[in-house]
């Protein structure tokens, strides 16, 4: 005993909170897309502080899984860009490599969190047009996703996908266009109400000339003629005017302005409590997360460090509290049934149908909030992509070009014996054992009686295990216990 | 808790019927029409939102006024381009079919359509107009939520009483009334139908059953309790409408085809009390005559189209329609030549379309020489009068109790 006091006491105080199996099962639905009972196992070994870490302190690029999409063929092929391509090709060859690392790579939280600035950042191809701009959009997401902020926000406005979709490209010392200017303050910095319209009227000249030639491949250029090289004027402070090149400086003197503006970590920090904890608000976890952000300098990494370690993060009302985004629910749908060629998995259908496709947010304010995906017309599609991917073939080992399942290894210890996957496993084991892996531990018992009763409706010919399996991860996958993280 | 297990799941939801075949295609005879249940009988709203602030300076334009000449040297319409109206008004030039309904008095516009201390942002602006609010921090149901709530609970039929088709995602103005209001993310009623799937019908059955069992164990408060049991009941009901298939000849853009699906809910009597479709692409802060242009054009051929296709069946005097926008736009145009365009704006039009409209321009001509400090025309008719009007004077409903107090109905219903 007295050993084990003396090691608590050197370990951070967030690890004196017991960290089991639940503990982890929420870390990972809300850092990344669940966990598969192995990983599960290694996050409760790891504790807290580490298991938080295994999330945030990854590299830049998951090496192996760029390896992996590098070269490849098939329906995985870098389609993005290159002669003979069509839009619809690329943009779809965009949206596949995209689900596949949403679904496999081993970094969830970056994965995740480009998504979440993918709905931040909200550009839509339809208006853009060339998804090669589309492409370097996402890139500079991913790569700054755990990064600072600020250095996300200096990118993003010097994008040429945004610049074409905020029109910032037409912008003219001449002619204001206030549309980036506007939606800077509004949507991605700052909130409604934190800034006057004179405030996005002098932001708008700062950022005059900043544009992309119009069809040059992903390019910005500063064209100086363009510029207002007047003084402007932004929440009270001064920026000095500028000549020539130089009038890019003013650019990111604004936006350093309006990084250092206290509603900025405020409204960060409102943001990503949102997305990470759900509909509950909670004020308490949002100054931390606001205090975690303003102390790294707006370390998106640091902040989130304090908000999956801050004793309020599991807090009951904040478990299972958030509705899966369409895509969030495929990815995790993917990860835990461990799916072999999830690219193959005809997945791009049923998303289009729920009402979530990739580079087509619905506007710049992103896609809805999650209530909407609760909705009768966002439910009804999941029975039939739950369908799609339950109904996959079943291989024990990755077949080239194809999609699979491995039932036996999902139905667990048990199912393995007997010549189709085997029988002898009952029902309510089976049972728990599906519930436990995609609703992770301790499934309530009231849906486990409702799935041994249904399974016991099955005709004795649907009775293996495989056709059980299949029958009951369909059920699992359209449960509204998997429809939330 | 123990259950008998048969009972467990029967109780859930007994006698479903599931996966039922579609007939795509199937066109529907001339006798079957009669063998269907019968409509309500009562009306129908229609509300079409443009999506980003309709520029409603460009599409009604007072083209005898200087200022707007002035204002707009490299967007504004020339006097003889313009569809005429009245002496003062006329319409884009594209919009000539609605120029046509407005000669026989089947159009009606309220103009300077705003509400105090204005927000220039889309979201807070579409906000404020869906919830009826202008300071809608505290309140979660939308205007037809409220409304929907106070008429009655679900419809027997199953039909919803609140449908939005195909806009981005379920408007905020249905908020409240969720088990009464179905949101569909294309107006394409096939992709709704239920999916059990398995090797049997049988089978198929027991999966939705299973799946109904367990939305049953969400607690009350949460929306998937109800949401796949109307989703259900609605893909049956709706089911109906595709069978009717698309009568007359509409365009192909998507309002188009937003507008035409609402028909065939029409005709197949598994209309909704109130649906709602989106126009999208109104931001024109950039190459607006292009832009907005192709926008209006869309917009008068699918009205005209949707207006046809009720005459054809008969229900013409059964429904209206009601355009509407969070904004107008600032009068100064922005940019120069083909990339001119117009910011975020106040004051802007409403566009009510059917027969039972008082034809006419109502809310008086745009004060083009009293704009505020930001250089946008100053509104005059608060939008929750028009709200109050289609509450009162169309639906039938009392508006005080959904809107509160003090907006006056307009005149602008026949």
């Amino acid at each position: 005993m007295s050993i084990r006091m003396t090691q608590t006491s050197t370990v951070p105080s967030s690890d004196q909170r017991p960290f089991g199996p639940e503990e982890a099962a929420h870390l990972a639905r809300r850092a990344g897309f669940g966990a598969t009972p192995e990983e599960l196992r290694k996050l409760v070994e790891l504790g807290r502080s580490r298991a938080v870490a295994s999330f945030l302190d990854v590299p830049d690029v998951d090496v192996e899984l760029e390896a992996e999409l590098q070269g490849v063929g098939g329906e995985l092929a870098d389609l993005e860009t290159g002669p003979g391509v069509s839009d619809q090709m690329a943009i779809e060859s965009l949206r596949r490599r995209w689900l596949y690392r949403l679904a496999r790579s081993r970094q969830p939280l970056r994965e995740k969190l480009t998504l979440f600035w993918h709905d931040h950042f909200a550009c839509s191809e339809r208006k853009v047009l060339r998804i090669g701009l589309v492409r370097d959009q996402l890139e500079l997401l991913r790569r700054g996703a755990l990064g600072p902020f600020g250095e996300l926000v200096h990118g993003i406005a010097s994008d040429p996908c945004m610049l074409v979709f905020l029109d910032g490209r037409l912008n003219h010392r001449e002619g204001i266009n206030e549309n980036f200017a506007r939606e800077l303050l509004e949507l991605f910095t700052l909130g409604v109400d934190r800034y006057e319209q004179a405030d996005v009227r002098e932001l708008a000249r700062v950022f005059t000339g900043w544009s992309t030639p119009d069809r040059a491949v992903s390019r910005f250029v500063f064209e100086a003629p363009r510029h207002d090289p007047g003084e402007k004027r932004l929440f009270g402070q001064r920026i000095r005017g500028r000549e020539g090149q130089a009038g890019m400086e003013e650019g990111h003197e604004a936006i350093d302005i309006i990084l250092a503006q206290p509603a900025c970590a405020e409204f960060l920090a409102h943001k990503l409590v949102a997305f990470f904890t759900g509909p509950v608000p909670d004020l308490e976890l949002e100054a931390a997360v606001a205090e975690g952000l303003r102390s790294s300098g707006l370390s998106i990494r640091e902040g989130l460090r304090t908000l999956f370690l801050h004793p309020r993060f599991e807090a009951p009302e904040h478990r299972r509290s958030s509705v899966r985004s369409p895509v969030e629910w495929v990815a995790s749908a993917a990860r835990l049934l461990e799916i072999q060629n999830v690219h193959l998995a005809g997945l791009g259908g049923p998303l289009r149908i729920m009402g979530m496709e990739l580079f087509q947010p619905p506007s710049v304010d992103g896609w809805p909030s999650e209530r909407a995906w609760a909705s009768p017309g966002a439910v009804s599609p999941r029975l039939a992509a739950a369908l799609e991917l339950t109904e996959l073939p079943h291989a024990a080992v990755p077949i080239a070009g194809r999609a699979a399942l491995d039932l036996d290894r999902l139905a667990g210890p048990g199912a393995s014996e007997g010549p189709s996957g085997g029988d002898s496993q009952a029902d309510p084991e089976l049972v728990r054992s599906l519930a436990e892996r995609l609703l992770g531990p301790a499934p309530p018992e009231e849906l486990l009686e409702v799935l041994v009763a249904a399974l016991s409706e099955l005709p004795g010919s649907r009775r293996d295990t495989r056709t059980r399996t299949r029958f009951l991860l369909h059920a699992l996958l359209v449960s509204p216990s998997f429809g939330r993280a | 808790m123990h259950l008998h297990r048969r009972g467990f799941l029967g109780a859930a939801l007994g006698g479903l019927s599931i996966g039922a075949a579609s007939r795509p295609g199937h066109a529907l005879q001339r006798g079957a029409r009669a063998a269907l249940p019968s409509d309500p009988g009562g009306r129908h709203l229609v509300i079409v939102q443009l999506l980003g602030g309709n520029d409603d300076l460009q599409m009604l334009v007072p083209f005898e006024d200087d200022r707007y000449h002035r204002a707009r040297p490299d967007l504004a319409h020339p006097r003889k381009q313009v569809r005429r109206l009245d002496e003062l008004n006329g319409l884009h030039p594209g919009m000539r079919r609605l120029g046509k309904r407005f000669d026989r008095g089947e159009v009606a516009f309220v103009r300077n359509v705003g509400y105090p201390e204005p927000n220039l942002s889309h979201f807070r602006s579409q906000d404020i107009w869906d919830l009826a609010d202008t300071s809608p921090g505290g309140r979660e149901a939308g205007w037809l939520g409220r409304w929907a709530t106070e008429q009655r609970a679900s419809r027997e039929d199953g039909v919803p009483t609140l449908l939005s088709v195909a806009g981005p995602r379920m408007p905020l103005s249905f908020y409240g009334a969720e088990t009464q209001a179905l949101y569909l993310a294309t107006p394409d009623a096939p992709r709704l139908r239920f999916a059990g799937g398995g090797s049997t019908r049988a089978e198929a059955e027991l999966r939705a059953r299973t799946a109904a069992a367990l939305h049953g164990l969400a607690p009350e408060d949460d929306p998937f309790r109800t949401s796949l049991e109307l989703a259900r009941r609605s893909s049956k009901a709706l089911e109906r409408a595709e069978r009717v298939g698309t009568r007359g000849s509409y365009p192909g853009n998507e309002l188009a085809q937003s507008l035409a699906f609402v028909a065939r809910t029409l005709a197949a009597g598994v209309g909704s009390e109130v649906t709602h479709v989106v126009h999208d692409g109104y931001d024109t802060h950039a190459a607006q005559s292009k832009v907005q242009g192709r926008l209006l054009r869309e917009l008068d051929a699918s009205l005209d189209a949707f207006q046809a296709d009720l005459e054809r069946q008969g229900i013409a005097d059964r429904v209206l329609v009601c355009v509407v926008s969070e904004f107008g736009r600032r009068l100064a145009q922005g940019g120069r030549g083909d990339a001119a365009g117009t910011d975020h704006g106040v004051a802007g039009s409403v566009i009510l379309l059917g027969r039972g409209v008082q034809g006419g321009i109502h809310g008086g001509q745009p004060r083009l020489g009293e704009l505020d400090g930001n250089g946008n025309v100053p509104w005059s008719v608060d939008f929750r009068q028009v709200y109050g009007t289609l509450l009162g004077g169309w639906l039938g409903s009392e508006p005080e109790s959904v809107l509160g107090a003090g907006f006056e109905q307009l005149e602008v219903l026949a």
